[in-house]
């Protein structure tokens, strides 16, 4: 009976009292908002455990130890195993082995080698095709190491994703890296940053669409018939039939229609002005789940998951992270310096004669 | 170099009786390496065994009938003469062919190396395989196995020196006898068998022998391989300067067709096909046994499991056509008992009129080379399998699922003829099997960690290990890891030169680290225990967990652990097994492995003996605890390269130096989550897995591994400031105890030099 009765110095009272508090204050939500955020935060980061492990595996995967060594050697420490093969004769972007002179006979030997042995890999996709088992025999030994190719799930061959795009799991991993800066990225930045980065923005904003139709004119003479780098939300042209349906997600389409209309800080004060004059943006809703109703025929997309996924990440990054992306894509994949104007017979020429992959490094 | 060199390591075999015995001696007056085939049947089929000179049974001229259908034997005037016209050879047989047993034989007859005091070796990759052809071929020849045929694997050695004149060893035994003696001077034939298996000690061996080759002429080499890469290793052993091959002595197998059938479509799920396709077969093929290959260990039962269910459905539904199914799993961790039921007979019909039983195997690829079952008809390939691949940008050991290559695939379906015309279902298309496999699987060479390849080719006087004539070569981040574990090991001093401990931890048949362990131990005084725990991690995995009773295994499994570590608990297990030996269940009782244990014990002696050559004392303390900080110190001076550091969240731990997020293996015995973890391996399975883990301070590793733990060469992060914060507490405490004298409660300084 006794633990029934409320008793009257119990702090359930004073609970009572103090829940229902006076209206919060403008400080005290946005407190309350900052930690609901950073909760979610956390929340994020610890589901991704799985994430996390991919991410440090793609990280560490992705450098040699060749480029490690250098850098290390430029903060002064040198590496004593390298050291000991340099003095044995190696020099890093060769195979180990015998070497055949004769064989020296097709230039495409040492060019397509060095090419295995640049860092970022969207030629190392070819992992097999370089090695042992080509058809020369002898000589041509690995550069690289064999890569490490996670099957997915129970999927019988020929359904795998392996040889599909290797390119494109690095890439995914990168994007992500660059959104999750991005994030964070915004919430820490001062009014005057934001300003800059607008601006720098909108300069990436100016370059990309002429990267992305060069990067259009040279897939396209390669038969590729579309490539997510080609995507620009600016540019409704640029999208294929059904593939902004195939998105499906909701958030990236609104984003998409925003950043359509304009998403300076004028843009956002007029739709802040809008949106104080009570003026529903519902005509706008209205109008995309028209047409995705519309669409919806076309469902059928010849999308892959994949391809879809990797264009939703590709969306949500920043212009300035786009443009990168596709300069990246355009010198490893043609060996086009976007900054230079030229496409360059090969990588090998391109690392000699190009200033290097930035605007900067070109005035 | 002459055949009869006096100083050679094994003297001729001084055979009183054969000098009494005269002109009976079935090799009087044969020339070594000029014997004609008529010579050797007249030998093999008369009343004296020409290498004992002892009559010759009857169970030995029974064989000798079955050998003479052999399809080898018929070729053997063939083999002869090239054998005596050249020095290198390659040889193509396929399985059943009879090469394993019989081309040594020949050789015997011909290269007579018991006459001039030497040996004949044939590789082999697998122990079992040396023991058992071993034993095959002592039959053959009628004598006694130890004596003049005889065998040697890692840790044991069935040879009589003096005496044996034909020995089958595994390649890495001969890789290990190269190490001292680079000539290989006691052997006038070398044979290196299963060379397309491409195991990464044939292929170092064949890059030694290539050179080898040219030194001693002497010396005759056959290199003996299936079918497929022949053409690369002729190129590779092409000994004119014109490039022309080496010369193929080729025999047909003795194996019968097998129809191949493909998919139509891609499989979605290629578990849930192979068991539709085993059912398909059993309902509707004609008797004969079915080989289902799949990845692992749970996929295996799992499919066990399902197939039953299914068979013992159909057959309820309609036993006048469905007979009975065994379904047997089969995978490297069985064992060996049940591994052993693969061999036992179909089921009998359950009606005698009925229709009768089948077995089905679902193994993972060791039904691919390593074993054969007799009575298979019938193949289904899903075309996976689990591969072992070393990445030495992160360290690891993968362990993934991937398609196999076009040629496992010819393997897989070659097991279905052995018996009679045999099918194999593919579980994939024809256009698929055409584009989306690999021509051959990755040699070894490629997919391994080489820092113990690497210590014995420097041992072997290799220095320049960049520009090796290797078949296949290595990856060089690879060589560059090694290079650089033997360095911080000090095994190699920094121009990459053999140093004395080097010398020392190569006579150990053991990874680097491991020999440092065991070479530092005695300064920790504890080499008894290091000991044991070495023995221990160099034998199969000694825990038995039946997949019905892995809560009682996992309670049996708490009762021995040490909360310290993985480490200790090996050692826990096997000072238990030592002291309950009178007790014959008890390992049966503490679901561990007799096998394992027995095998351990083995190891154990056979390392005392390389300690004892070395005069590394075998010691110990009575106080536990600090027996335990010693092994856990000693730990340290040989894995210091393989640590993680507890990190943010919950289990998550991120290795030393490379970053890479990893969790304890559910294996692991550890009470806690000790904030610095060793371990011996970290393993990328379903996840990246860190197993075998013991608690260490970090402390220890700044005092006997500074050079990896230096702090101006170490990448910046947590763990680097937890590391730094413990190096200025350490420094504190230094200066507050007596100035800048070292600690003196240490009981060695450091294990390097």
């Amino acid at each position: 009976m006794s633990d029934e009765e409320n008793d009257y110095l119990s702090d359930k009272f004073l609970q009572e009292l103090t829940a229902p508090a006076a209206p919060k204050t403008y400080a005290e939500r946005r407190k309350e908002a900052q930690r609901i955020a950073a909760l979610k935060n956390e929340q994020n980061r610890r589901k991704s455990r799985k994430q996390l492990e991919l991410e440090a595996r793609e990280e560490g995967l992705r450098k040699s130890l060749f480029e490690r060594a250098k850098e290390d050697e430029a903060s002064g420490q040198q590496n004593k195993a390298l050291a000991m093969m340099m003095k044995m004769g190696f020099k890093p972007g060769e195979s180990l082995g015998v070497k055949h002179d004769g064989d020296k006979m097709s230039p495409s030997v040492p060019a397509s080698a060095s090419a295995e042995a640049t860092p970022t890999g969207d030629r190392a996709s070819t992992p097999d095709a370089g090695p042992s088992t080509s058809a020369k025999h002898s000589v041509q030994h690995r550069v690289e190491p064999i890569p490490l190719n996670e099957w997915a799930g129970k999927k019988g061959i020929g359904l795998g994703k392996r040889a599909a795009s290797p390119g494109a799991p690095e890439r995914l991993a990168k994007m992500a890296r660059m959104a999750a800066d991005q994030q964070e990225q915004v919430s820490h930045s001062a009014f005057r940053d934001r300003a800059r980065q607008e601006y720098e923005e909108r300069r990436a904003q100016g370059r990309l669409a002429p990267a992305q139709r060069t990067c259009i004119t040279l897939d396209e003479k390669e038969g590729r018939e579309f490539n997510i780098l080609w995507l620009n939300p600016d540019n409704p042209a640029t999208f294929p039939d059904g593939l902004l349906d195939a998105l499906e997600d909701p958030d990236l389409v609104a984003i998409l229609q925003r950043r359509q209309a304009d998403d300076s800080i004028e843009g956002r004060m007029r739709a802040r002005m809008r949106a104080d004059a009570l003026q529903p943006l519902t005509s706008a809703l209205d109008d995309d789940s028209a047409s995705a109703a519309e669409k919806a025929g076309l469902r059928k997309t010849p999308y892959s998951e994949e391809d879809i996924q990797e264009a939703t990440q590709f969306l949500r990054l920043s212009a300035k992270d786009r443009l990168e992306l596709v300069l990246d894509y355009l010198r490893q994949k043609y060996a086009y310096c976007f900054w230079c104007g030229t496409q360059y017979d090969s990588q090998e020429d391109l690392d000699t004669n190009c200033p290097g992959p930035d605007e900067d490094a070109h005035d | 170099m002459s055949y009869d060199n006096p100083y050679t390591r094994a003297p001729p075999v001084k055979n009183a009786a054969s000098s009494s015995l005269g002109a009976s001696n079935p090799l009087h007056g044969w020339l070594p390496r000029k014997v004609y085939a008529k010579q050797v049947r007249e030998a093999m089929d008369g009343d004296v065994n020409p290498f004992t000179q002892q009559p010759l049974s009857e169970s030995y001229k029974k064989i000798l009938q079955a050998r003479k259908k052999l399809p080898v034997f018929a070729q053997m005037e063939e083999f002869l003469k090239m054998f005596s016209e050249n020095q290198i050879i390659v040889m193509v047989g396929e399985t059943g062919s009879g090469k394993t047993t019989q081309i040594p034989q020949f050789v015997c007859f011909s290269d007579l190396p018991h006459t001039k005091g030497k040996m004949i070796a044939c590789t082999q990759p697998r122990r079992v395989a040396a023991m058992s052809v071993a034993k095959r071929v002592a039959d053959e020849m009628d004598v006694q196995l130890g004596k003049q045929v005889g065998y040697s694997i890692r840790f044991e050695d069935m040879t009589e020196s003096g005496t044996t004149f034909m020995k089958y060893m595994t390649d890495g035994m001969l890789l290990r006898e190269a190490m001292n003696d680079p000539e290989l001077s006691r052997y006038s034939t070398i044979i290196l068998d299963e060379a397309h298996e491409r195991t990464l000690s044939t292929d170092i061996l064949m890059g030694l022998l290539k050179a080898l080759a040219k030194r001693r002429s002497d010396l005759k080499i056959i290199v003996m391989s299936a079918t497929l890469d022949a053409l690369k290793f002729q190129k590779y052993f092409s000994v004119s300067t014109d490039g022309t091959p080496a010369p193929l002595f080729k025999v047909p197998g003795r194996t019968h067709p097998v129809e191949v059938f493909y998919t139509q479509e891609p499989e979605p799920d290629y578990v849930e096909a192979a068991i539709r396709t085993v059912l398909m077969i059993h309902r509707a093929e004609d008797p004969g046994d079915i080989l289902l290959f799949l990845t692992g260990e749970e996929e295996i039962e799992d499919a066990c499991r399902k197939i039953k269910l299914e068979a013992d459905d159909l057959m309820n539904q309609d036993p006048d056509s469905v007979g009975p199914l065994v379904c047997i799993p089969l995978y490297s961790s069985l064992p060996p008992q049940q591994q052993q039921r693969i061999f036992d007979p179909a089921p009998p019909a359950r009606t005698p009129d009925g229709p009768r039983g089948r077995k089905v195997v679902v193994s993972t690829n060791i039904a691919e080379t390593s074993l054969t079952i007799d009575g298979i008809v019938y193949v289904v390939d899903p075309g996976f399998s689990k591969q072992k691949v070393y990445n030495p940008r992160i360290r690891v050991e993968s362990l993934l699922v991937s398609p196999i290559s076009k040629a496992s695939a010819q393997q897989r379906a070659g097991r279905a003829g052995r018996t009679r015309p045999g099918k194999c279902f593919r579980l994939y298309t024809e256009k698929d099997f055409m584009t989306e496999l690999e021509e051959q699987t990755h040699p070894e060479i490629l997919r391994s960690n080489l820092a113990n390849t690497v210590l014995e080719l420097v041992k072997l006087g290799i220095t320049d290990l960049v520009r090796f004539d290797y078949v296949d070569a290595p990856a060089p981040e690879t060589l560059m890891r090694a290079l650089e574990l033997l360095n911080f090991l000090a095994a190699l001093d920094d121009d990459g030169k053999l140093t004395h401990l080097g010398s020392i931890m190569a006579e150990f048949p053991l990874d680097p680290q491991m020999a440092k362990m065991l070479i530092v131990s005695p300064e920790f005084r504890c080499s008894n225990e290091v000991l044991t725990i070495v023995a221990m991690l160099s034998v199969p995995n000694v825990w038995i967990r039946p997949p019905n009773q892995r809560k009682e295994a996992d309670a049996a499994k708490a009762m021995l652990t040490v909360p310290e570590g993985d480490h200790l608990t090996l050692l826990n297990v096997f000072n238990n097994y030592m002291q309950n030996k009178h007790d014959k269940n008890w390992a049966w009782n503490n679901y561990l492995s007799v096998r394992a244990l027995v095998q351990a014990e083995n190891v154990r002696s056979q390392l005392l003996r390389i300690m004892e050559r070395f005069e590394l004392d075998l010691v110990s303390t009575d106080d536990q605890r600090k027996l335990y900080i010693g092994v856990r110190q000693a730990l340290c001076c040989g894995f210091f390269m393989q640590v993680a550091h507890k990190e943010g969240e919950k289990g998550a731990y991120l290795t030393v130096k490379d970053n890479q997020v990893v969790a304890l293996h559910p294996s692991c015995g550890l009470e806690t989550q000790p904030e610095w973890a060793i371990y011996h391996e970290f393993v990328l399975t379903t996840k990246p897995y860190i197993r075998t883990v013991t608690d260490v301070k970090p402390e220890w590793l700044l005092e006997f591994a500074p050079q990896y733990f230096d702090m101006s060469a170490f990448p910046d992060g947590e763990t680097k400031r937890a590391l730094v914060r413990v190096q200025s507490k350490r420094a504190r405490k230094f200066e507050v105890a007596n100035g800048n004298s070292k600690p003196s409660d240490r009981p060695v300084k450091k294990a390097r030099k």
